[in-house]
């Protein structure tokens, strides 16, 4: 047996047999093959001789026993050797490419994304992915663009390459390594190999680039480096790292007209998700033990999926700020004023835009139940024979309460259509909203 | 409707260089056609490469017998397909290192990119004066600066020419690799094209990985060099 497995090869387990059938990716360890057994089709990572390690074989043996952390992780299911003892693999679930882009190739600009909706949940899904595995004590060590995998219609994720996944007790210098550009600062200076703490940093860095396309460290400085080499990388990631937007040091703003594709994205978003990024690549760029927590990235996510309204000049997706509701400014696409606004929900201090098609979720409502991000809320439904009439379809099993002007009291069942009305507050059971209609905004 | 907004990403290129010995020596025992034969191999391996890179790799090559000719300049691999080479005259490396210097100093000035990669194929001896032209590309920056490899076609080659060019390249861990069979040289072609790519796009501190060991196999393309 040798590095490259030809069609026809078998590999197997201690119960499992598989077929080659063809190569279908390559790299640094080895090779990636189709496999079938028993006509059922499955993915097979070959390492090769330099990679196929006994230490390589136990962390393998490891995460097989321990299991996939969730239904997001393509984790191995079987280790496979060939004729000889030089080489193994293992064996994993195969992606449908059809349905799911690796993130490099999305940025490489194979598929376009058509609304934010996917972008964001897909966000949420990693952030949920990666805190169920450190949850469980490991840790993933390279996040990065080329194991991640998004549908862009749905917003569903897959993390592959798991052999990546180790506990979380790292201390060895020769185990610093990763992807540059997602590495954390300390990881690129060589100062500590990956850990969970390294991880919130790369993950922040994916969900920078998923909302605003450009590295949120690669502005004036990444431009003016002519060859970029290992000198030059661990300055700009390790040694002297600067977020775009640091909100003191305005030196590596973008670069207008050159590097300027964060510029079409940043200033439209909520100040609140902004101040979250600097938080990120400010305090969190020197400091692991304050990086961004997975879950505050749930709960702000949430909410920045809640802020999504339409320029009705054109349609295009843009964002609620409540802090500069004074000054909506102009849509991103058309550049014309925004004038109009949705109908919206204030809870707590957390106002929800409820556009014509617009659901709500359980943790948008109820700040408790930070992960509950897939269970449907409500609906938005508009009347179908009177259109200027909007609706919110309870799809909880909780009754709500709102009072009529004769202070009687009516009730909205699960299935129900709660009427959107300016000024009703109504109880979600325990939880208290109010509803507004107005629908221009003040321009300045 | 999409949420694509107009802006520029800014990304830079990986420029790979394949300095090909286009000799009279070349054309005997197959040598051209399996090289031929292995930079299509490569291409669809580079292509993936680029998939995953944000930027594109563009491809040029030379190839120098009597005298030095470009074949292919700043093709996105995507485009890039291989044209036949044929064989004809005597060795001018030197010559072929001089171009290359003369396009690294004129048309990148203003280039932002990776580390290059150049890769250097030959079969014999050169014979011109090679030391002359490596040096003036070595004294360019993108030339400096590149990751250099190179490969020895059959055992006749001057393997201390081919370790010159490496120079300090990849902080003087590379050695020339030699390729003793056709299969091996499609194995090297591939890895150099590929592995070398992949860590000019992603250095690391001693991670440019070793060619892939191949089991040595009997098969009508082996030829004996």
């Amino acid at each position: 047996m040798s590095d490259q497995l030809k069609s026809g090869d078998h590999v197997s387990s201690a119960e499992r047999r598989f077929k080659v059938v063809k190569e279908i990716g390559s790299g640094g360890q080895g090779n990636v093959y189709l496999v079938t057994e028993e006509g059922h089709p499955y993915a097979l990572k070959w390492y090769n001789q330099a990679a196929s390690t006994p230490e390589q074989f136990q962390a393998i043996e490891v995460l097989i026993e321990k299991g996939a952390p969730n239904d997001l992780f393509v984790w191995p299911i079987a280790l496979v050797e060939g004729l000889s003892k030089d080489n193994f693999g293992y064996v994993m679930p195969l992606i449908d490419s059809k349905r799911y882009t690796k993130l490099s190739h999305y940025f490489s600009g194979e598929v376009d994304a058509k609304r934010f909706e996917p972008i964001i949940d897909a966000c949420i899904r990693m952030a949920h992915g990666f805190n169920e595995l450190h949850l469980n004590g490991l840790c993933y060590r390279d996040i990065s663009f080329g194991n991640l995998f998004v549908d862009f219609e749905t917003g569903d994720v897959l993390i592959c390459d798991n052999d990546n996944v180790t506990f979380d007790n790292l201390t060895e210098k020769e185990d610093i390594w990763g992807t540059q550009g997602f590495m954390a600062p300390e990881v690129v200076r060589g100062e500590s190999p990956p850990s969970a703490q390294t991880d919130l940093f790369s993950l922040a860095v994916v969900l920078f680039r998923l909302l605003n396309k450009q590295h949120p460290l690669q502005g004036k400085k990444e431009y003016e480096i002519d060859i970029i080499d290992i000198e030059a990388l661990t300055e700009l990631y390790g040694t002297n790292p600067l977020f775009i937007y640091d909100p003191i040091d305005e030196t590596n703003r973008p670069v207008k007209g050159k590097k300027d594709i964060a510029e079409a994205y940043w200033p439209y978003y909520p100040t609140f998700i902004k101040d979250r990024f600097i938080e990120a690549f400010t305090v969190g760029l020197q400091d692991p033990n304050h990086r961004v927590r997975e879950s505050i990235w749930i709960k702000d996510l949430s909410k920045l999926r809640a802020s999504l309204m339409y320029c009705y000049a054109c349609g295009a997706q843009v964002y609620y700020d409540k802090e500069k509701v004074a000054q909506m400014g102009h849509c991103p696409k058309c550049q014309q004023a925004l004038q109009t606004l949705p109908p919206r929900l204030k809870v707590g201090e957390t106002i929800l835009m409820l556009n014509h098609d617009t659901t709500l979720f359980m943790n948008q409502i109820d700040g408790t139940k930070i992960m509950d991000y897939e269970t449907p809320f409500a609906r938005v439904e508009v009347h179908p024979k009177h259109p200027q009439v909007w609706g919110l379809r309870n799809l909880t099993e909780v009754t709500w309460q709102y009072a009529l002007s004769d202070q009687s009291i009516k009730e909205v069942h699960k299935n129900g259509v709660l009427p959107i009305k300016d000024q009703l507050e109504v109880y979600f059971g325990t939880i208290v909203g109010n509803l507004r209609t107005g629908s221009n905004i003040p321009q300045k | 409707m999409t949420i694509e907004r107009e802006g520029k990403m800014g990304n830079r290129d990986l420029h790979l260089f394949f300095l090909i010995d286009a000799s009279d020596s070349m054309g005997y025992g197959g040598k051209v056609e399996t090289l031929n034969n292995a930079i299509r191999e490569a291409i669809p391996h580079i292509r993936e490469i680029a998939r995953d890179a944000e930027g594109c790799i563009k491809v040029h090559a030379l190839s120098f017998s009597t005298g030095a000719r470009w074949l292919v300049k700043n093709t996105d691999v995507r485009d890039f397909t291989w044209e036949n080479i044929t064989t004809k005259g005597v060795t001018d490396m030197g010559r072929g290192f001089e171009i290359l210097a003369e396009k690294l100093s004129t048309d990148f000035q203003s280039e932002r990119g990776y580390q290059p990669v150049m890769i250097l194929l030959s079969d014999g001896l050169p014979t011109d004066d090679y030391e002359a032209g490596l040096k003036k590309l070595k004294a360019t920056k993108w030339g400096s600066k590149a990751i250099r490899i190179s490969i020895a076609i059959g055992s006749e080659t001057d393997m201390d020419v081919l370790q010159d060019f490496i120079g300090d390249s990849f902080r003087g861990e590379l050695k020339p690799l030699k390729a003793k069979n056709a299969s091996e040289l499609k194995n090297y072609i591939r890895w150099a094209s590929t592995a070398a790519s992949t860590a000019s796009i992603n250095p690391m501190k001693g991670m440019l990985p070793l060619p892939p060991a191949v089991e040595p196999e009997v098969d009508v393309e082996a030829l004996d060099w």
